[in-house]
């Protein structure tokens, strides 16, 4: 048995903005693991995307050298990982393949939501924690009162506190020490069969798939014969080695170390994060604990805004999925877009990374519709289906109920905006749990929230009624049963599927009036008087009435220009032919795109 | 019956709404003037004498219209120098209507008189407003006084067949301008009233102002308002409609704008001017330089043609037949075209006739009285 007692597998948790990255650059300057010339700031997050929102989406893996003050050389490998709920089973698979974490908290801020959210995760992991008290150089730093935050929001006794500002560096030799002093080394048994906890991957187009592992038992050299437990399928190892943040190749990794492995795996969707590395010709019968398939919460419909951009779509998403194995996607047709793709995200904000990495990466014009979550409807005959489109909900008379996912959501605000916030909660079918205190001028929120609720404007709501100020996080806790109605839309007595959508009984009326306010802004009057409506199981609960076309007569037919004359017929003609006819009336792709996209 | 069609290419100065190809004499943009001068009056009167002595010899014109741009705008020796070079075709034919167009604002007592020596029965006049606001917003050159002398003057004159040209749906009006209007139209007391709903065109300074956000369209409720007000109040004073925007006094209905609508033949002269003949359409250089300069140069000043196969053609004679509120037989169109309009539209009619925009009775098909508002509309399914 080879000695661990070197190595400390951390993580480092944090608010956006409360400085993470900031503090990652300072010890990689410290451990002087980035030469001069590589340097740059927030130098982990590698994506554009990354970099522009202060955010992390993929988890960044580096190791560095560390030598003590007590004589001693350790090696450090910290996992940078994205801290939004969306990734939180990638997060906790992170999260698992650390023995301890740093918590950093914005000393002028306080705790903040996504503190809440993500110290349960470290604290579920059973992780060490080590509090941070960041940007104590600001003049509005108040060490106690955010000390006392930490011990009475979070539950973490405070014996004693590190303060840094990473910016300046200062302090942030101590956090090294207590990095070397308070997390425990790796437990792993380097002569047992090899168990490799899979991280994260990553598409690299010359070398295949980059598996992200933390090795917990064994070890794993060049030219292994490697399985994976979940899928049982077997690969040959071609690389090993840790990142520096670069990949670097070593010829073994052993217990207790986080590197990465490359093998004959061509894409992302044959890894499977939280699974379990082993050897072929040795296995490990017992999987490593945790795994799950990820599973899609968010669904939304993609489709090109050009419909002959059908096959370009689908190529740019084939692309985007080598390197992010969580999306999904399958072609669907809708009557009004055309063909396009229905796709499930982790989220809300995996959803908009998507989005906009086919915008930008790939150059798609791209049309997204309303984002539904994914409801769990239990038949009368006692089977479960899962329904992500609400055309595909069963007949009434087939449904015993309905189920829907809900989060338990921490909001964090001045006190001043609780009336307001409080309202908002309410509005969206959510039920407050508690209210703690978290200072003199802030309180903590903790309420059960749809997650339907919260998938469109909920986040933009609370941040103008709070001025910016209120923060948010959640946590999915389940299904649970409601009364939840599909709401269809009868244009001229035609049900739209397009604008079918599943909503609480209680809400649909508000959800109707909407929908056919909005259709009525934006289909053209016909020839007719057309009725829109809403209804649920054929019982209208809202109705708005485009008025007849009034007047569409041309004036002068001088000079016998009989051609122009019909060469404009034709091309009003052609207008109508490129509507979508529903029943008699032609409804144009803008009206469509105008009531089913995200962003109205 | 054959039309004769003139295009005079001159105004004094262009009508914000007007998307007719003619030029200011009065004050062009300066980059213009400063450009090579366009062809004078003298030169375009060259080039039309050519071009007319150069029609086919078969082409005996029943029907003559002269318009434009504005035939009254041509000095008094240009215009007779017209009226000279068009009269020995109309003495090819039966000369049943001989119109001339004139603007109130260009027309005398000399014109009027010279004119009708000519040969010409009717006169067309516009007038499109007695509101000075309006007038001023079309960018009119005249007023309404000018109106009622310039009426005066053609019956002196001896026309006893005149069409007064009017138009609604202008921003700056409302129905009490309207209901204004058409009751100085009627106190008139013309034998034929066409009134037309301003349509912003593409390309002309009054669609340059929408798109710039300074005018708006008149909202289609209150265009509708007004052109039933209109219609309304002619039908009571004894004009009967006979087109979407046609009235006339009984037996006083255009014939020539008929050819036009009934898929008759006709040749117009002048630039920019369309023809239909043996089966063709075509139409001249949209330009006085242009056209000048082809006939001059002994060269065919066409810019366009068209030969439509037979089932086009049929779809155009239906759409152009139902502008008459007569509407169109089904015997007479199938006699005409060689197609049964149930078999071109067969669904689109049943459709338009459910939804009460069509009429057909007795194997007539027609606008209804809801149709006649939206008819472009109509059309379009038709087309």
């Amino acid at each position: 048995m080879s000695d661990l007692s070197h190595i400390r597998n951390f993580c480092i948790i944090a608010h956006i903005d409360h400085g993470k990255s900031t503090l990652a650059d300072r010890m990689l300057d410290a451990t002087q693991t980035v030469e001069v010339r590589d340097r740059r700031d927030q130098i982990l997050d590698s994506m554009d995307l990354e970099r522009e929102r202060g955010i992390t989406i993929k988890a960044h893996p580096v190791t560095m050298k560390y030598a003590a003050k007590n004589g001693r050389k350790y090696r450090f490998n910290l996992i940078d990982t994205p801290g939004h709920v969306d990734f939180s089973y990638e997060v906790s698979r992170s999260l698992a393949a650390c023995e301890g974490a740093l918590l950093v908290v914005d000393a002028a801020q306080g705790v903040e939501a996504q503190t809440v959210a993500n110290t349960h995760l470290a604290l579920e992991q059973g992780l060490v924690i080590i509090p941070v008290l960041n940007k104590i150089d600001l003049p509005s730093a108040d060490v106690p009162e955010v000390m006392r935050q930490i011990e009475e929001v979070l539950m973490i006794p405070m014996d004693e506190c590190l303060s840094v500002s990473a910016k300046t560096g200062d302090g942030v030799g101590e956090v090294m020490e207590a990095i070397v002093d308070q997390i425990p080394p790796p437990a792993g048994e380097i002569d047992a069969p090899l168990r490799a906890l899979v991280f994260d991957s990553m598409y690299d187009a010359y070398r295949g798939v980059i598996t992200y592992v933390r090795v917990v038992d064994g070890t794993i050299s060049k030219g292994d014969k490697i399985r994976l437990l979940s899928t049982g399928n077997d690969y040959e190892v071609k690389e090993t080695g840790i990142f520096t943040p670069k990949p670097a190749a070593l010829d073994t990794m052993q217990a207790g170390d986080v590197g990465y492995l490359i093998g004959n795996i061509k894409d992302t969707s044959e890894i499977n994060i939280g699974d379990t590395v082993t050897k072929a010709a040795q296995p490990s019968n017992a999987p490593l604990p945790g795994f799950q398939q990820i599973q899609p919460m968010v669904f939304s419909g993609i489709y090109p805004v050009n419909t002959a951009d059908y096959e370009k779509l689908k190529a740019s998403l084939d692309k985007l999925i080598l390197n992010d194995s969580s999306f999904h996607y399958q072609a669907e047709s809708s009557a009004a877009l055309g063909l396009g793709f229905r796709c499930g995200f982790l989220g809300l904000l995996h959803m908009e990374i998507i989005q906009e990495r086919l915008r930008r990466e790939y150059d798609m014009d791209i049309i997204t519709t309303y984002p539904a979550v994914v409801y769990q409807v239990y038949l009368t005959n006692g089977a479960m289906i899962e329904v992500d489109n609400p055309v595909h909900l069963p007949e009434i008379t087939e449904v015993d109920r309905i189920e829907e996912p809900k989060v338990m959501a921490f909001i964090i605000c001045p006190n001043e905006f609780i009336g307001d916030i409080m309202q908002l909660i309410m509005d969206k079918r959510g039920e407050l749990e508690k209210t703690d205190t978290m200072d003199s001028r802030r309180v903590m929120l903790t309420c059960n929230i749809p997650l339907n609720e919260i998938l469109i404007d909920f986040h933009d709501r609370l941040k103008s009624i709070s001025r910016g100020y209120a923060s948010m996080d959640y946590e999915h806790i389940g299904y649970f049963e409601e009364d939840l109605v599909k709401l269809d839309i009868l244009v001229h007595g035609e049900s739209v599927d397009a604008f079918s959508c599943i909503v609480h009984r209680e809400k649909a009326v508000e959800r109707g009036r909407q929908m056919c306010k909005a259709l009525k802004e934006v289909i053209p009057p016909q020839m007719f008087a057309v009725p829109v409506q809403a209804a649920i199981q054929k019982n209208v609960i809202a109705r708005e009435t485009i008025r007849a076309m009034r007047k569409d007569v041309t004036a002068k037919c001088y000079g016998g220009d009989i051609t122009r004359k019909r060469k404009l017929l034709e091309r009003q003609k052609e207008g109508k032919k490129r509507m979508k006819q529903v029943g008699r009336v032609s409804i144009p792709q803008e009206a469509f795109i105008s009531v089913l996209k995200s962003s109205s | 019956m054959t039309g004769f069609y003139i295009h005079v290419p001159f105004c004094v100065r262009k009508c914000v709404y007007c998307d007719f190809y003619s030029l200011e004499t009065l004050n062009g943009p300066i980059p213009d003037r400063l450009k090579a001068q366009p062809p004078t009056q003298t030169e375009f009167l060259d080039a039309l004498e050519r071009e007319i002595a150069g029609l086919p010899t078969d082409f005996r014109p029943d029907t003559l219209f002269i318009g434009g741009g504005t035939p009254t705008e041509l000095a008094d020796a240009d215009l007779q120098r017209l009226l000279d070079l068009v009269a020995p075709l109309m003495a090819r034919g039966a000369c049943v209507e001989w119109t001339c167009e004139s603007n109130p604002g260009t027309l005398t007592a000399a014109k009027a008189r010279m004119i009708k020596d000519a040969g010409a029965q009717r006169m067309s006049m516009g007038v499109q407003s007695f509101d000075a606001k309006n007038l001023e917003f079309l960018g009119r050159i005249h007023d309404a006084n000018d109106v009622h002398v310039g009426f005066a003057l053609l019956r002196d004159a001896g026309f006893t067949n005149i069409n007064l040209d009017l138009i609604y749906g202008i921003p700056t009006s409302d129905p009490d301008k309207t209901r204004h209007d058409i009751e100085q139209v009627i106190a008139l007391n013309p034998e034929h009233v066409s009134c037309y709903c301003l349509t912003f065109e593409e390309g002309t300074p009054l669609m340059d102002m929408k798109q710039r956000g300074y005018v708006r369209e008149v909202d289609g409720e209150l265009e509708r308002e007004q052109y039933q007000l209109i219609r309304k109040a002619l039908r009571a004073t004894g004009y009967e409609q006979y087109e979407i925007s046609n009235f006339a006094r009984p037996g006083y209905a255009c014939r020539h704008n008929q050819l036009y609508w009934g898929n008759g033949e006709y040749i117009g002269c002048g630039p920019s001017a369309h023809s239909h003949w043996r089966g063709r359409r075509y139409a001249n250089v949209r330009s006085l330089r242009r056209y000048c300069r082809a006939l001059l140069n002994g060269e065919s000043p066409v810019a366009f043609e068209e030969t439509l196969d037979p089932e086009a053609k049929a779809r155009e004679t239906l759409v152009m037949g139902l502008r008459r509120l007569e509407g169109v037989s089904r015997e007479a169109f199938r006699a005409a075209t060689g197609f049964d309009y149930r078999t071109l539209h067969g669904d689109e009619i049943t459709q338009l006739c459910a939804i009460g925009m069509l009429e057909e009775r007795d194997d007539v098909l027609r606008l209804s009285e809801d149709g006649l508002y939206v008819s472009n509309a109509v059309f379009a399914e038709l087309v």
